[in-house]
């Protein structure tokens, strides 16, 4: 089972995600509703890979990634954004942010799995070499 | 010549020179466009000025010392002249008293007669002047007389001891005796002479004075000039005029000969008159023994000719040199003042516009430079105006080019503006449309899993449906603004009591201030009275105040407070009181900006797309009143609206329309009591009433009377109110009549179709389709509904709804299918869609209500819930007022007939009874 943290505030979004993943029946979603919590979990759950929603409250998605990969505990942990900004430079800055992967609202499904998907085949055979 | 002549010749030569003169100064005045002004007369007027100053003055100067000199010169001359005479005369005399003294050396005792005879002889051979000589011995006797002319006499013993010949000369010495003349004409004198010797006697001569005469005969001064003598009295002894002598004439008075004798007053005389009068010249000797005095006058007449005459040269050098001076000074005054003029008119026209002018002036003095200036300066100012006016060239070519983009953008945003409101008008239905889908399906999924057996998926579905709904009203909001700002939001003013307004918004708004916990308060003022506003915008602002209180207040206190205030005006002011986070100036600045809901932060924490303000704002302004607000960070926010106030404040006079016809209300009811009530209810208003009792009379009194308004049942077994209406709206002059319906229905939305009984707006959801419905439920056998859409999955939906054993339900997809249901078998409802292809909603109504047996059908009518002007107006075809018949209130009729004949027809909307 591939453990996925999604940090989010929305409820109606995250209901959703994990509804759906968990009917995959392979993945163990985690739930953190703003970015603080998603630090501390990610820390303290070490999950294999991360869903990040960009705008929140308080420590919003990009302050999270950057304490995410500053923190050599969650550092290698794959961390995908998720924005519902149109704007072109939301990518850019994304990823400026440490993130590995930008993907936008509303999802699509598919292709947000491929994406989980390559990046942890990524990780594994970076795992898998060293 | 005398002074008078002299004067005449100056005066004439001084008209002479005033004609002269004259013609010079016209003359030089004339052709002086160029030479006329007053420096150039100063000009001339100072040069000859100068010249005449000089002139004169140097003449006078002369001539006043030639004067004095020639007098004195004259009165010296005369004074030799008198003294040459006395000094003559003295000689004269003096040697007569010499010889006469020859004659007294002999004394009486002893000479003899004959020596004294001899001496005698002598003398009369020596001085030819004596003519007699008379000897007296020492007693006064007479001894020897001898005369040139008779023959001697000795020894007379004439007696002259007492006279004064012997006394004076005894006493003195010598005698002169006065004047007298013999024979009339020859003067002489008596010369008595004592000897020596104390008995010499005395020797007495007659002395003939022809000499004195002659000699002052001789004297010659000028041509006029003569001498005279006095005596020591001042008679006149001598003078050419001999008749003066003779008169004895006595001189001794005038100043001259008073001053000669030394009389204490008199002053020195130069100049004095003589005897005639006349100004002399005037000078004396004295002949010394005698006392005499020899005057030589002159008459001041000729003294003065010369004078005279030399005046008269300096006037008419004077004369000649004013001439001169003139014509000289007219000469360089043009020549000074010409240059002087040039530059002036030089200048003149330079300065009125005319810069190609230039300057003439070639004196080679500092006139020239002057003037060379002013063409350098004229010159230089026209090359900046060339210069000048190419830049304003340039500048208005430029300004022209501006001109033209501005008009050409503006001609842009025209276009724009209008394919936005194509894009809004097709926006707002294609927006919709999916959501229909996505809300409408998910509710239908929830609602039925049970039957699905798909229980599992309420939840997902549930909240589907809320965040479609949710972006349905987001959608809204934005296509309301957008509207608002393409000016298609109309306002459709109602009258509307405020209290129940207020409770109903606060009503909806409880369960958002539920979600955060927070109370919610109405603080009303009593007798807020009515407003006459759109209530649905109303609802709108009110609810997005208290929506926005709501949200950001956590466990607090949320209060609508309702003012009337009176500020410039009546206003109703409605205010949120809020007790949440409040806002920073900061944030405070952007508030009403749109899209910006205070800043990102908050717009994360607390949703929305901050339209909401943005449009109430706009909404407010767009009535005539505003949005403000306050706020406290920390503290809580105010937002206040401000509102017209209500209709009772709204001028009078201008909104009472003119309308030809009768002040009276015309009532058409075929039931004659509800006739009789709501007549008697107007009457008691004070208004007249007119009553009808059928849909045909009716048209045919308000054809006839033009009733202020008309009150009109619907159900009329001959022409029903629909009809009537139909009709009165088609005859124009009746169409602006305000129509108030009377129905049998309880239902009333804002307005109601032309024949229909209610109207749902979409997208519909089941719980008010179901309440529209289940009015129209027939008790006991189930309802027929027919359901008239365009739109399948509509259709499916509500047949979905309606489903269990109360309804029968049919279909119909556009206007024609459903008249044909219709025809088949009638329904006891019918749910129509107005906007349909084919044959619309409105036909379809029309349609049925052309139709008697169809006509009592109710037609509750689907539409989009921004009902246009121009829709409603099609659909309510001058209906202004929808009432209910069993459930109105009569007071409620009066005030609403009111109102209506207040408002000017082209405004008033649909109304409804709140």
């Amino acid at each position: 089972m591939i453990k996925l943290m999604y940090v989010d505030d929305n409820d109606d979004n995250v209901y959703m995600l994990k509804m759906r993943l968990e009917l995959l029946d392979e993945f163990e979603v985690l739930v953190a509703e703003d970015g603080e919590k998603g630090c501390a979990m990610a820390a303290a759950e070490r999950p294999d890979v991360i869903l990040m929603d960009l705008e929140m409250p308080g420590v919003d998605g990009w302050e999270a990634t950057r304490r995410v990969k500053s923190n050599p505990q969650t550092r290698d942990i794959p961390v995908i954004a998720l924005s519902a900004h149109a704007l072109t430079g939301a990518r850019d800055k994304a990823l400026a942010a440490g993130c590995d992967e930008f993907d936008t609202k509303p999802i699509d499904f598919d292709r947000l799995l491929a994406t989980i998907r390559r990046l942890l085949a990524v990780k594994q055979r970076a795992a898998e070499r060293s | 010549m005398s002074a008078r002549d002299v004067v005449g010749r100056l005066a004439a030569g001084w008209h002479a020179l005033r004609r002269l003169a004259g013609r010079a100064w016209s003359r030089a005045t004339s052709d002086a466009r160029t030479i006329r002004g007053r420096l150039f007369r100063k000009y001339v007027a100072l040069f000859v000025a100068v010249v005449c100053v000089a002139l004169l003055s140097n003449g006078a100067f002369d001539v006043w010392f030639y004067y004095r000199e020639h007098k004195v010169a004259l009165v010296r001359i005369q004074r030799e002249q008198a003294a040459a005479a006395a000094a003559k005369i003295e000689q004269f005399i003096r040697e007569i008293d010499n010889q006469l003294g020859w004659t007294t050396q002999l004394s009486w005792s002893d000479g003899t007669i004959e020596q004294r005879r001899f001496d005698g002889s002598r003398m009369f051979r020596q001085v030819p002047a004596i003519t007699e000589l008379s000897l007296l011995d020492p007693k006064g006797h007479e001894q020897l007389r001898m005369s040139r002319l008779t023959m001697d006499v000795e020894g007379s013993q004439a007696d002259f001891s007492r006279d004064p010949k012997f006394t004076e000369a005894v006493a003195h010495k010598i005698y002169y005796g006065p004047v007298y003349f013999r024979r009339e004409s020859e003067p002489y004198m008596t010369i008595a002479m004592a000897g020596a010797r104390r008995d010499a006697g005395v020797s007495v001569a007659e002395v003939n004075l022809k000499l004195i005469w002659d000699v002052v005969s001789q004297i010659k001064v000028g041509e006029h000039g003569y001498a005279y003598v006095v005596d020591a009295q001042g008679r006149l002894i001598a003078h050419p005029d001999i008749s003066l002598v003779l008169r004895k004439t006595d001189l001794s008075r005038l100043p001259q000969v008073r001053e000669a004798r030394g009389e204490v007053g008199a002053a020195q005389v130069e100049e004095a008159e003589n005897i005639e009068g006349r100004d002399v010249l005037t000078a004396h000797a004295t002949i010394a023994p005698l006392g005499w005095l020899v005057f030589v006058e002159l008459p001041a007449q000729e003294a003065n000719a010369p004078l005279y005459a030399a005046l008269e040269r300096l006037a008419w050098a004077l004369l000649a040199a004013l001439i001169f001076a003139v014509l000289a000074g007219i000469f360089l005054a043009r020549r000074m003042v010409g240059p002087i003029q040039a530059l002036r008119s030089g200048a003149a026209r330079i300065g009125s516009g005319d810069l190609t002018q230039r300057i003439e002036i070639k004196t080679g003095d500092e006139l020239e430079g002057l003037a060379d200036q002013f063409n350098e300066m004229a010159g230089r100012l026209q090359e900046s105006y060339a210069d000048l006016e190419n830049k304003v060239e340039a500048r208005t070519h430029e300004l022209s080019q501006a001109m033209r983009q501005l008009e050409e953008k503006s001609q842009q945003l025209e276009t724009a503006s209008q394919h936005k409101s194509q894009f809004l008008a097709n926006m707002s239905h294609e927006l919709r449309t999916p959501l229909n889908a996505i809300i409408g399906l998910s509710e239908m999924m929830f609602t039925n899993a049970a039957r699905f057996g798909t229980e599992k998926a309420i939840e997902p579905l549930r909240r589907v449906n809320r965040a479609g709904t949710h972006l349905l009203g987001l959608i809204n909001q934005v296509l309301d603004l957008s509207k608002i700002e393409a000016g298609k939001i109309d306002l459709n003013p109602e009258t509307v009591s405020l209290a129940p307004l207020i409770d109903e918004v606060v009503g909806t708004a409880r369960h958002l201030a539920d979600q955060n916990k927070n109370r919610l308060v109405v603080d009303a003022e009593a007798n807020l009275g009515a407003i006459t506003v759109d209530a649905m915008r109303l609802r709108q602002i009110l609810l997005n105040l208290l929506g926005n209180a709501c949200k950001f207040t956590k466990e607090g206190d949320v209060t609508l407070r309702a003012r009337k205030v009176v500020d410039g005006g009546n206003w109703i002011e409605l205010a949120v009181v809020d007790t949440g986070i409040g806002m920073t100036p900061a944030q405070q600045g952007k508030l009403f900006e749109e899209f910006v809901q205070a800043d990102s932060s908050v717009a994360r924490s607390y949703g929305g797309t901050g339209l909401g303000l943005a449009i109430s704002r706009k909404l407010a302004r767009m009535m005539g009143g505003d949005v403000t607000m306050t706020s406290e960070q920390g503290k809580g926010s105010v937002f206040t609206l401000r509102l017209p106030g209500s209709a009772e404040t709204a001028p009078a006079a201008s909104e009472e329309i003119d309308r030809p016809g009768s002040d009276c209300i015309l009532v058409i009811d075929d039931d004659a009591t509800a006739r009789e009530l709501v007549a008697d209810q107007l009457k008691s208003q004070g208004f007249s009433v007119v009553t009808a009792s059928g849909g045909l009379e009716g048209l045919k009194r308000a054809k006839e009377l033009r009733p202020i308004a008309i009150t009109l049942d619907v159900m009329m077994p001959d022409l029903d109110g629909w009809s009537v209406l139909a009709a009165l709206r088609q005859d124009s002059t009746l169409a602006e009549i305000p129509v108030i319906m009377m129905t049998i229905l309880d239902e009333q939305r804002r307005g109601t179709a032309l024949g229909a009984s209610g109207y749902l707006t979409k997208p519909i959801d089941r719980e008010r389709l179901q309440r529209m419905v289940s009015r129209f439920r027939s008790p006991g056998a189930p309802t027929r509904v027919l359901l008239v859409d365009d739109d399948d999955i509509q259709r499916e939906r509500a047949r979905a709804w309606l489903g269990g054993p109360h309804w029968i339900v049919q279909e119909a997809a556009n206007g024609r299918e459903a008249l044909a249901r219709v025809r088949e078998s009638k329904p006891d409802l019918i749910l129509l869609d107005l906007m349909m292809p084919e044959m619309d909603g409105f036909a379809v109504v029309a349609a049925l209500q052309a139709e008697p047996s169809w006509r009592d059908i109710p037609v509750v009518v689907i539409t989009a819930s921004d009902l246009s002007a121009e829709d409603r107006k099609r659909l309510s075809s001058g209906v202004q007022s929808v009432l209910v018949k069993e459930t109105f209130r009569p007071t409620e009729l009066v005030a609403r007939i009111r109102q209506l004949v207040k408002k000017p027809p082209a405004d008033a909307g649909m109304g409804a009874a709140s």
